[in-house]
């Protein structure tokens, strides 16, 4: 019978024999379990190149890898833009080592050019800078401040609506990163339960809860909410949650870490909100300084949820003490 | 500037943001080489193979999932797997697996700030359980990861039962993780 650590060794031999295009699909073989295990393995191999002294990182190569990803880009862009008209190509009259700073196309001393002119030099044009697309001449404007106008005025709200966007994103990708790493902390948790369940009935157990908490983290459709602590007069300043649901609304999964044990006599207690009226969820305890709740019921029309800190065998309809961690931005991943 | 975390540098890569790409390369780049060399021997190829990986990370940033392996695991494997290939491909494999890494540290060239002491305190776990590690399973770790064997031609390289080759695999990497335990549960 092949132990555990016999099924990750072929696991990590085979991604380890990939070739290199195929590196990524080798990654993600294999079911959660099995890749969380595999990667335990992968980041202490990998981990072999530590012991290597560092080599300096050539300047020329960096930049060398940088103009072959512009190569590459101007190559896509080229490929899936429509081609400029004749009179926005390059002037041949330009020098071969590259394009003169922006000047108007007039010469020196006002001397004519010498070859035959392009139909872009019938209108003087500034010449831009080296990597940027020449857009095709413009008619002469019958009223070029208005245009600035509208221009500045356009850029003035197109920048204004840009940072508020910025800022979202921003924050959504915050949220998601961590999302993430709590994904990967129960998927390595995931795999550590699984070395010791064959032989352990408990085990099994808490592997098949645990593995149904990663299903409902990493399916579709599920939504993901942010617990923080109020920010006045905090609880557990150092404490932040994140409360999975699943997309029937039912299925959810807390957990929560920083929280210091709660003061004898006392417990924290879940409470789901649907519109101002509270419905308990349960109380939790901590595992070192996490907390981990998951139940397949919610109430309909949940839209917020937050954890206080009760008395223990007085848990009423109502939560009484302080609130701890609170949230109510559900996102969809 | 907020330093971001290298996942967020391979979803920008993905953006096609080239500074990403940069940075990336400015953080990672000293180890990737150092690990080309160890496989090839020579500076030019490890710049090679670097360039090739990076432009791979490139093309392949939007399929990274920081579920299977971290950035950094991600990348010296595909340095290490370009520079096999580029090994196998120059049939001087013998020449190669048998250049001794050396155990001097280097000049530390990742960023300042919390990420290069972190980095540091690792590498110091590394080269600590490494000499710990007895001589011959090092040497099938190493076989293996530099080297580009499977388990079946180290046996074959070495005289040595399969079996024997498996079990010295095992015990060197369960002593490699048991060591790394709160390091890999930082990248985990």
């Amino acid at each position: 019978m092949s132990e555990p650590d016999d099924i990750g060794l072929e696991g990590l031999e085979a991604v380890l024999a990939a070739p290199p295009e195929r590196l990524l699909d080798a990654l993600a073989a294999g079911d959660e379990g099995e890749a969380a295990l595999r990667r335990q393995q992968l980041e202490a191999l990998a981990s072999l190149a530590l012991a290597l002294p560092v080599e300096p990182a050539p300047a020329a190569l960096r930049q060398r890898l940088l103009v072959r990803l512009a190569g590459d880009e101007t190559q896509q862009v080229a490929a899936t833009r429509p081609a400029a008209p004749p009179s926005a190509q390059l002037d041949p009259e330009l020098p071969a080592g590259g394009l003169p700073p922006p000047a108007p196309r007039a010469l020196p001393g006002g001397r004519p050019p010498t070859t035959a002119p392009t139909p872009a030099s019938r209108a003087a044009r500034p010449i831009p800078p080296p990597a940027t697309r020449i857009p095709p001449p413009r008619r002469p404007s019958r009223a070029p401040w208005a245009l600035a106008l509208a221009a500045g005025l356009a850029a003035l709200a197109l920048g204004g609506a840009a940072a508020y966007l910025w800022r979202e994103l921003a924050t959504t990708r915050e949220r998601l990163a961590e999302s993430e790493r709590a994904r990967a902390e129960l998927a390595a948790e995931v795999a550590a339960v699984a070395a010791r369940a064959e032989a352990d009935v408990e085990a099994r157990t808490e592997l098949r809860a645990m593995r149904e908490q990663l299903t409902l983290v990493t399916s579709p459709g599920t939504e993901m909410a942010p617990l923080r602590p109020p920010s006045a007069r905090p609880v557990a300043p150092g404490a932040k949650g994140l409360l999975w649901v699943a997309e029937d609304h039912q299925h959810w999964y807390l957990r929560a870490d920083g929280l210091t044990p709660p003061a004898p006599g006392r417990v924290y207690q879940l409470w789901f909100l649907v519109g101002d009226r509270p419905v308990s969820a349960g109380t939790f305890v901590m595992e070192g300084d996490e907390a981990v709740l998951a139940s397949p019921t919610m109430p309909a029309g949940t839209t917020a949820a937050m954890v206080t800190m009760e008395a223990q065998g007085a848990i009423g309809e109502r939560p009484s003490g302080p609130v701890v961690l609170h949230g109510n931005q559900f996102v969809k991943l | 500037m907020r330093e971001l975390a290298d996942a967020e540098l391979v979803r920008r890569v993905a953006d096609r943001r080239t500074e990403a790409l940069a940075e990336l390369y400015d953080r990672h780049a000293p180890r990737l080489l150092a690990v080309a060399r160890r496989i090839l021997g020579n500076a030019a190829d490890a710049e090679e193979v670097v360039q090739e990986a990076l432009v791979q990370v490139w093309a392949q940033a939007g399929r990274y999932d920081p579920r299977r392996a971290s950035v950094s695991t991600w990348l010296v494997l595909l340095a290490r797997s370009r520079a096999i290939d580029l090994l196998r491909s120059r049939r001087v494999r013998e020449q190669a697996v048998t250049v001794s890494a050396q155990e001097t540290p280097g000049a530390h060239a990742s960023p300042e700030g919390p990420r290069a002491v972190w980095n540091m305190e690792r590498q110091a776990r590394v080269r600590e359980v490494l000499a710990e590690l007895p001589p011959e399973q090092r040497e099938v770790l190493e076989l293996a990861f530099y080297g580009g064997l499977a388990q079946s031609e180290i046996a074959e390289r070495t005289a040595i039962p399969l079996g024997t080759v498996k079990t010295r695999t095992l015990l060197a990497m369960r002593k490699l993780r048991a060591a790394l335990r709160d390091e890999l549960r930082e990248l985990l």
